[in-house]
């Protein structure tokens, strides 16, 4: 247990980067829940955004034989 | 005194009405939010592991479990599938009911968290109002 709360805190600089890339995308996302209607091009944002973390993820350079 | 009152009556129902259009957001507002959520916060955290190298390392040494980053991988498909039904349903066939494939969504997403509370992977936080009950 106490591994995994060490490995939490030693993530935390990953994930605010990760935060912070995430940034436009928020921005857009309060803009369209202040009122305005989301258009084809926040949802294409949205998309590509969300593509290239999955990319990311499930970028198998890192992973170990089963 | 008549003419105020009709005002005031006026305001009082425009200011309701505003009021229930604020509290009940549109099916494509929910699953806009939800997926911008999930992608600024879960996909986040979950890519974040995904890219320290695997256990195991040194003592001392950051290091992401194999394990963990697989079940992630499922969560996350998973996650897609509902969001990218969800999606369709809501800009493509706004005709019919949302609220099933909404709440599929959701619990998609919340077994994507529930694995990464399982494993202590932070989740970055944003200024959304997106939740997951």
């Amino acid at each position: 247990m106490e591994a995994f709360i060490l490995a939490g805190l030693q993530l935390l600089p990953l994930i605010i980067e990760a935060g912070e890339n995430a940034i436009p995308l928020v921005e857009s996302m309060t803009s369209i829940f202040q009122g305005r209607a989301a258009t084809d091009a926040d949802w294409a944002q949205l998309h590509a955004i969300e593509d290239a973390a999955r990319a990311k993820l499930n970028d198998k350079t890192r992973d170990v034989p089963a | 005194m008549k003419a105020f009152t009709t005002i005031a009556l006026i305001s009082l129902l425009l200011a309701l009405g505003l009021a229930a259009c604020s509290a009940a957001p549109s099916p494509v507002a929910v699953v806009f939010e939800a997926r911008s959520g999930y992608d600024a916060g879960p996909l986040n955290g979950m890519e974040a592991y995904s890219q320290i190298v695997r256990c195991p390392q040194p003592a001392g040494t950051m290091c992401s479990q194999q394990s963990v980053v697989d079940s992630m991988r499922k969560g996350d498909a998973s996650a897609k599938a509902a969001l990218d039904a969800a999606e369709d349903t809501v800009r493509n066939q706004p005709t019919v009911d949302s609220s099933f494939v909404i709440a599929a969504m959701q619990n998609a997403i919340k077994a994507v968290v529930a694995i990464m509370t399982t494993y202590s992977i932070p989740i970055p936080a944003t200024n959304t109002t997106a939740t997951v009950n």
